[in-house]
């Protein structure tokens, strides 16, 4: 193909891409870290790669995931399924571990990177290690690895170190052990790895863990520390790898990385939007004959041309020289995007003598804020290289006014929508499975009695599972509002998920509203108010929120037991430099327990989010039951990083500990600071490169 | 432990319905998916044959008309003019890609993925005609939707004279080569100039993700 294109025009085509050596990947090992075989290394994957493996042994299955929180730190979930637990062929058991490493130096010339590490330090302990390590290359090609382990790795050839180390008496699991780190046996560990083509490469490791349990109860054989691997790598975000293992044994790896940084569509596949009108000179002073009747159809024509555009327009209204919009997207992840849309349909539409245009997204029927762009600026800086950044410097947003006179636009949309769709509920990761599935269809339907008061339901029906969970349910001596899932799943099928009114305010520049009322979630009904004081322009924000609810029978009728409660929470939320984003919610939880919710994310101006949080709460631990608290991880990821095609839509998985009654809180949808910081001054910083999308 | 709502991409393009169900993640979802598949499925495959356009054809649609060539995803389009904001023009396709010119110089892109969302070539039209040395502003949208300004040193010289055909006509030409590059980048583009001075033809680097495009006046 080439041959014919080039020869048609008879040149050559080239271009050379020299972009400063990307950072290699390392190479992840049997723990689905950065490292050797068993042992780590002191290499940190690249800034926000997401590493997902899934290793294999005779003793364990692994499957990991590990994120680079920041060029230095990165933390491991792992779920490894034990065969032989107890010994020889007998008690198999599945268990949750964590990991973080640090880097402490970089690598130079004359220095090796050196790191600093916690393997599995707030589980069960089954694969509990600390170290310091560091590595080096030596050539492009060659690095090696030098390090010394506690633990797990301080168990072959060790000798005393620092203090004793403490038994570990997990209990629950789920605490980290601060008295064990560093502590009791030390034992040296290294290797060296060789990259001897792209494709393929070579390792070999000293190995400090001894599998003393292992040993001792008959299920391994541990005969050399020494063990040896190979690696295939077809492309640069597939490896594939064979081990041989303390002389007795093989491994076998698969590791496959993807960064959030990285779209495969880069800008995004969205088609070219409308272009700007440009007013012929003199023009931008002409009076408009500005009558009802033209407004109107200044409105209609407006409306009609933004509802294609996946646009809905709720009112205008219009000055001598300004038009003034509001309009609720439903299309565009960024709402930046929207306004860029907005405005070039509105240079379109409008009589060269207005000016000024006034654009104010909503979201849930309240305005999030309000956007001043001259039409001039937009004429000008369309398609020039600072086009992005001049309209950003020349744009002012704020928040929202008041309704004012902005007068309603033609309906577009019908007030009362419906739908059916499939849905599907994967339960993942406990102790005695590791995955059971239930798939159904829900039937949902909203009515908007105004744009910001809907009523709003929904029926799930499931149409086949393989859970078998109520068994399974542990005692507790708390109220069971929520260890009782599976018995709202299995009796409640068919019944009323959610059927609730709910109602946004925006009572002054600052504050935003909302009252939710009716069956708000599958387990509680009642009502839950909330209030948001959020400036634009400010990193925080500041929640109250108040419920007052009972529990729904199981049947998901009507029906209410016998269990009322007044919970409520005060937030803060609050935006760190480099996309990182905080939350704390303090306040009573739904089974009368007092304490508080931490979340920390890092945010992606691609709307990737990924994060951990955790809620500890007066319960005691023994109370609480498997994991002591709730505590979990969690990642969006925005469809139209996957596809390229515009979409509100995104993907959030949540991997927690097993639902437990201590901690929980109402689960309301769309809590007001999800709701409103869409238009805040962060998101729009974040996002303003899309606006000439 | 939990996962949320996956979207059950087979199931949901059989029972999806209802205007909810249609955006849906799952709805959604399966439809973003079948694009994807289909854009990176259909890879250059087969040879790029030029527009089975007539000058007549264009001349009927009584708007001024170019014909783009984009070899990476062996596609041909007819564009129109739809605008001209001060001597940049932007031309459409009919299936959503538009490109911005300035004097015949590719300034803008829109709706091929990896964009050229502006670009500054102010004497770049003076260098291709009279050769030199100019800097060029490029600005393209990174996937983590960061504006990235690279700003290029560009080198123009005669490269050859050549008679080319556009659209059934015959044009004596003089090929311009314009060769651009920082510490990152480098690409040449070529300009084919008529006897008039007019650009008739050129081969233009976007992004990487695009790689070049040709563009001919009928």
């Amino acid at each position: 193909m080439k041959n014919r294109y080039y020869l048609w025009l008879g040149v050559s085509a080239t271009a050379i891409a020299t972009i400063a050596a990307a950072q290699e990947t390392p190479h992840y090992s049997l723990y689905g870290t950065p490292g050797l075989i068993e042992m780590p290394s002191a290499f940190s994957a690249p800034d926000a790669e997401i590493g997902l493996s899934y290793n294999t042994f005779e003793l364990q299955q692994r499957g990991t995931l590990t994120f680079q929180i920041t060029p230095r730190l990165s933390g491991s979930f792992r779920y490894t399924h034990f065969d032989n637990y107890t010994g020889n062929g007998v008690d198999d058991t599945y268990d949750r571990s964590f990991d973080f490493q640090y880097r402490l130096l970089d690598e130079s010339d004359w220095m090796p990177a050196v790191a600093v590490g916690l393997r599995d330090f707030a589980g069960t302990g089954l694969l509990t290690s600390e170290y310091v390590v560091a590595s080096k290359h030596l050539t492009d090609d060659i690095n090696v690895t030098g390090g010394v382990g506690w633990g797990r790795l301080g168990s072959y050839n060790g000798v005393s170190g620092f203090a004793e180390r403490p038994e570990n008496d997990f209990e629950n699991g789920g605490v980290p052990a601060w008295d064990q780190y560093f502590r009791g046996d030390m034992a040296a560990f290294g290797g060296v790895e060789w990259q001897i083509t792209p494709q393929f490469a070579m390792v070999a490791e000293y190995s400090s863990d001894a599998y003393t349990r292992e040993t001792d109860n008959g299920s391994f054989e541990h005969n050399s520390p020494f063990n040896f691997g190979v690696t295939y790598q077809p492309t640069d975000r597939i490896a594939i790898s064979a081990y041989s293992l303390y002389g007795t044994d093989v491994g076998l790896s698969f590791t496959t990385t993807l960064n959030p940084k990285y779209r495969a569509t880069v800008g995004g596949a969205d088609p070219a939007p409308l272009p700007v009108r440009v007013r012929p000179a003199g023009s931008q002073n002409e009076v408009w004959a500005r009558t009802p009747e033209v407004e109107t159809a200044l409105r209609t024509a407006v409306t009609q041309a933004l509802a294609a555009d996946g646009i809905v327009v709720d009112s205008m209204s219009f000055t001598d020289d300004q038009v003034r919009i509001r309009y609720t997207n439903n299309k565009y992840r960024a709402e930046v995007q929207a306004v860029g849309h907005v405005a070039r349909t509105l240079t379109q539409a409008m009589p060269n003598g207005i000016d000024d245009f006034l654009i104010e997204p909503m979201r849930n029927g309240i305005p999030i804020s309000a956007t001043l762009i001259h039409r001039s600026d937009l004429e000008q800086f369309e398609t020039s290289a600072e086009g992005t950044a001049e309209i950003y410097r020349r744009s002012l947003t704020t928040a929202a006014g008041p309704r004012g006179d902005l007068v309603d636009a033609p309906q577009t949309e019908d007030r009362f929508t419906w739908g059916i769709v499939p849905y599907g509920e994967v339960i993942l990761f406990d102790s005695q499975n590791p995955g059971s599935f239930e798939a159904g269809l829900q039937a949902s339907f909203e009515y908007k009695i105004e744009p910001n008061l809907v009523l709003a339901g929904s029926i799930k029906k499931s149409v086949y599972d393989n859970r078998d969970q109520l068994g399974t349910i542990k005692p507790s001596t708390l109220q069971p509002v929520r260890r009782n899932a599976p018995i709202y799943a299995e009796e409640g099928d068919g019944g009323i998920e959610r059927l609730a009114l709910s109602w946004y305010g925006h009572p002054s520049a600052d504050l935003y509203s909302r009252v939710t009322l009716g069956y708000i979630e599958q387990m509680h009904g009642g009502v839950s108010t909330e209030l948001l004081w959020h400036p634009l322009e400010s990193r925080l924000a500041l929640g109250a929120e108040l419920n007052y609810t009972a529990q729904r029978d199981y049947d998901q009728g009507f029906g209410f037991q016998d269990y009322e409660v007044l919970s409520g929470h005060m937030s803060a939320y609050y935006e760190f430099d480099q996309g990182f984003h905080a939350t704390v919610h303090a306040g009573r939880y739904l089974a009368g327990d007092w304490g508080a919710t931490v979340a920390l994310d890092r945010e992606f101006d691609n709307g990737w989010k990924i994060g951990a949080y955790a809620t500890l709460t007066d319960v005691p631990f023994d109370d609480f039951g498997e994991g002591s608290f709730d505590k979990g991880i969690r990642v969006t990821i925005p469809f139209d990083w996957i596809t390229g095609q515009p979409s509100r839509l995104e993907n959030s998985t949540t991997l927690s500990s097993l639902t437990r009654d201590g901690g929980a809180r109402l689960d309301v949808q769309d809590r007001l600071y999800e709701v409103v910081r869409d238009g805040d001054i962060t998101s729009y910083d974040a996002s303003w490169g899309r606006f000439w999308r | 432990m939990k996962l949320t709502k996956l979207a059950f991409a087979a199931l949901a393009a059989l029972a999806a319905c209802g205007p909810m169900g249609e955006n849906s993640g799952a709805g959604n979802f399966v439809k973003g998916v079948q694009g994807l598949a289909s854009s990176l499925i259909a890879g250059p495959a087969e040879p790029v044959e030029v527009a089975p356009l007539s000058r007549e054809q264009l001349a009927a649609t009584g708007v001024p008309m170019m014909v783009m060539v984009l070899p990476s995803r062996n596609a041909t389009a007819a564009m129109a003019q739809i605008s001209d904001a001060g001597g940049r023009k932007t031309w459409m396709s009919p299936d959503g890609i538009s490109v911005t010119t300035q004097d015949g110089i590719i300034v803008a892109t829109r709706g091929l993925g990896d964009d050229l969302m502006g670009a500054d070539v102010d004497g770049v039209l003076s260098a291709i005609k009279n050769g030199g040395t100019v800097q060029r502003t490029h600005a393209f949208l990174s996937g983590e939707d960061q504006i990235i300004r690279p700003t290029l040193t560009c080198t123009y010289k005669k490269d050859a004279d050549q008679a080319i055909t556009i659209l059934g006509q015959n044009i004596a030409t003089t090929r311009m080569a314009e060769d651009c590059e920082n510490a990152q980048i480098a690409f040449k583009n070529y300009y084919w100039l008529a006897n008039s001075g007019e650009i008739v033809q050129t081969q233009q680097w976007i992004s990487y993700g695009v790689g070049h495009l040709a563009t001919q006046r009928p």
